[in-house]
Order: C-alpha cells, then structure tokens, then sequence
C-alpha cells in the first residue's frame, strides 16, 4: 500500500483487530514500540528482554529489506565509527545504564545534526489520522537514519507481523514460530493491561466473543493446514471487529 | 467400564433424577464427527466440542495418527458438501456417507497402528 501523504500511517486491518482486542489503542501500541526502540541497546552486549525484540524486528526488516548485508552499515560512516568508540567507552568503563544511554543518544544525535542524512525524518511526528500522532524518539529517528529506512517502513513492518489468528492458530496446531514481534506486542500488551487493570472487566459482549472464538477454534480442529485455518480464524475476527466498528468498513475495502 | 463417580456428578444426577449411565449414554450418543460436521443445532454439537477440546489441549496424553486425520477429515469436508450440494436439505444422507468414512478411518488408523508393531519384529 502506498500513503500519499509520508507523514500518514496505514494500519492494517489484523492489527487494528489485536489492538481491539485487547483494548488497546493504536497509538498506545505502536508508541510503546517506539520507545523501546533505543541506539543504547543496538550496542549493549548481552539480552535485555523488549528491547532487544523490538530491535530484531528492525534487523528482520532490514534483512527482509537488503537480504545478506549486515544491518551494520558501511565502514566509512562516520556515525557507525561513533557508535562503535561509544560502545567500547560503554563497555571498558562499566557505565551505567542510564549515563550510557543518554551519551550514545548524544553523540549520535550531534553527530546526525552536524551532518543531516537522507532518512533522519523532518518532522518528529507520524501520524494515525489527523487528530492522533506518534512521537518519534531521537533515538528513533537517529536509527532510521543509521539503518538507512523511513520511520513508516519499520512501523508498517512491525504491523504486517501481528496476527492473533496466526498466532491462536499456531498454538493450535503446536507449529512454533520465531515471531519476537509477536512475542514484543502481547509482552508489552500484557504489561499495559497490569497498569490498567480496569481493562480486564469484559463487557458480557466481549466475554461472549470470546466464548465465540474458543467454540470457533475448536471447530476449526479438522482443518490441518495452518495457512487455510489461520484465514478462517482472521475472517472471523475481522468479522466481529467490523461489526463493532462498521465505519471502519469503508477503510477495509 | 469403570469409572469413578465425582460427588458432584453423582449429585446432579441424583437431583434431575438419573442415572449416570443415563447421562454418559446420551453424552456417548452425540460424541460423533458424522453428527458434528452435518447438523446445524449447536446443541447437538457440544458432545463433539467436548471431544475436541480434549484432544487438543496440551494436557492430551493420546496420540493421533495425524496425517491420517488430515486426509479422513478433508474426506469427510468434502463428501459432506457434495452430499448437500446434490440433495440440499438432506441430513440424513450426508450422515450416512461420512459415517463410511469414519469406518474406512478406523480401519485405516488400526492397520496403521499393526504396521508399526510388526515393523519392529
């Protein structure tokens, strides 16, 4: 799908559908992976769980994107030559977290001003629609510029990932996949559904469609083919959540 | 067979007063593939969903034949909707047709299953 206006985000129907579901808005869903995107953990060693989800959906990406090149970049980039200084200074002296973070954000960013890139985006916003923006980070936009893709790019990327019916059917069928987008989006649904407990009070609608869903799962059990039970299972969703919200009809087609 | 009684079974066939050999039997009676795929009463349906989502829980212990499965449930599909797009409206002949395949099912999974014993001799 191509957007005419760049600064404009098209969300597709599935994880319009996983946010409904767990009743959490798009922005609050798509900020919070912005967030988690930080230059900091691109260069600590080791796993810091989210946030190194987040940034493996990015290198997925950037694989899916240029097949076979590193998402390093190229030797002579003087913004790679200074994450790399930093990431020694980082590891030698045992800095901490936060002081690190904010120095790697620092000399990148400076470094970024002092010579303005391609992709560094021009406005720190994307927007839904024209009332809901998303903030991008600094951190943010100085990867999109290190890694060499647009703020939307990545977004659109991390969306065409989040499937509930791929992922109910999955489980279903006991067929695993290495999906850490999905894993980054229930992780931090989840959490937002901790801080928001009241969240967790189905509607007697909602504990219906859910009941529905159960039943329609274990009806689907004779169909073995993830790919044609996984359709199914999208349409019933999408199904429901275009009943719910039958504006967004015109928008699906 | 045998099976252990709980007490709250036991009591809420005591109070609708039945036995509960009654109540497995009208259960056993609706656990059926045949009955699930062709009647459009959910009531009907719920012994078989029960079936299904004991099987397909992880906790399940069984095992299953699983491309025979495949191939006798797309068997099956497809009958049953043949039956209905020559004779619309007639339960009773997609019933019997996919009971056949049931059979031819159950055959299969046992010569399946005597395979795999005497591969080992």
């Amino acid at each position: 799908m191509t957007n005419e206006n760049p600064n404009l985000l098209t969300v597709p129907l599935e994880f319009k559908v996983a946010c409904f579901t767990y009743k959490i808005s798009l922005q609050e869903a798509l900020q919070i992976f912005i967030n988690y995107c930080t230059l900091y953990h691109t260069l600590k060693p080791g796993y810091s769980r989210l946030y190194n989800e987040a940034l493996e959906t990015i290198f997925r990406y950037l694989e899916l994107k240029r097949p076979g090149t590193e998402p390093v970049v190229d030797q002579g980039n003087e913004i790679q030559g200074c994450l790399l200084a930093i990431l020694e200074e980082v590891v030698e002296n045992g800095a901490n977290e936060r002081s690190a973070k904010k120095e790697v954000a620092k000399q990148v960013n400076r470094l970024i001003k002092s010579t303005p890139g391609t992709y560094y985006p021009k406005s720190r916003k994307l927007y839904l629609d024209e009332e809901t923006p998303l903030e991008l980070s600094k951190d943010f936009c100085a990867m999109c510029e290190l890694y060499e893709c647009h703020p939307a790019e990545i977004l659109d990327y991390y969306m065409s990932k989040i499937s509930l019916a791929e992922m109910d059917t999955r489980w279903d069928l006991r067929i695993e996949e290495d999906n850490c987008s999905m894993y980054f989006f229930m992780a931090t649904v989840f959490n937002y559904l901790q801080q928001h407990k009241e969240l967790l009070n189905l509607t007697d609608e909602e504990d219906q469609f859910q009941q529905d869903v159960e039943e329609y799962r274990l009806y689907l059990y004779h169909i073995k083919n993830l790919a044609h039970r996984t359709r199914l299972l999208k349409e019933f969703y999408e199904d429901h959540y275009l009943r719910i919200n039958p504006n967004e009809l015109y928008y699906a087609n | 067979m045998n099976i252990n009684v709980s007490n709250e079974f036991a009591q809420m066939c005591h109070y609708s007063q039945q036995t509960p050999e009654e109540v497995l039997q009208a259960f056993a009676d609706q656990v059926s593939y045949p009955l699930f795929f062709t009647t459009k009463d959910r009531n009907k349906k719920l012994a078989t969903y029960f079936f299904i989502q004991l099987v397909q829980s992880p906790e399940f212990t069984g095992q299953i034949n699983e491309s025979l499965e495949e191939h006798y449930f797309m068997q099956m599909a497809t009958a049953i909707n043949e039956s209905f797009a020559q004779f619309p409206g007639d339960g009773e002949r997609a019933i019997a047709i996919a009971r056949k395949i049931m059979e031819q099912w159950a055959k299969s999974a046992i010569a399946e299953r005597s395979r795999y014993l005497t591969d080992d001799l």
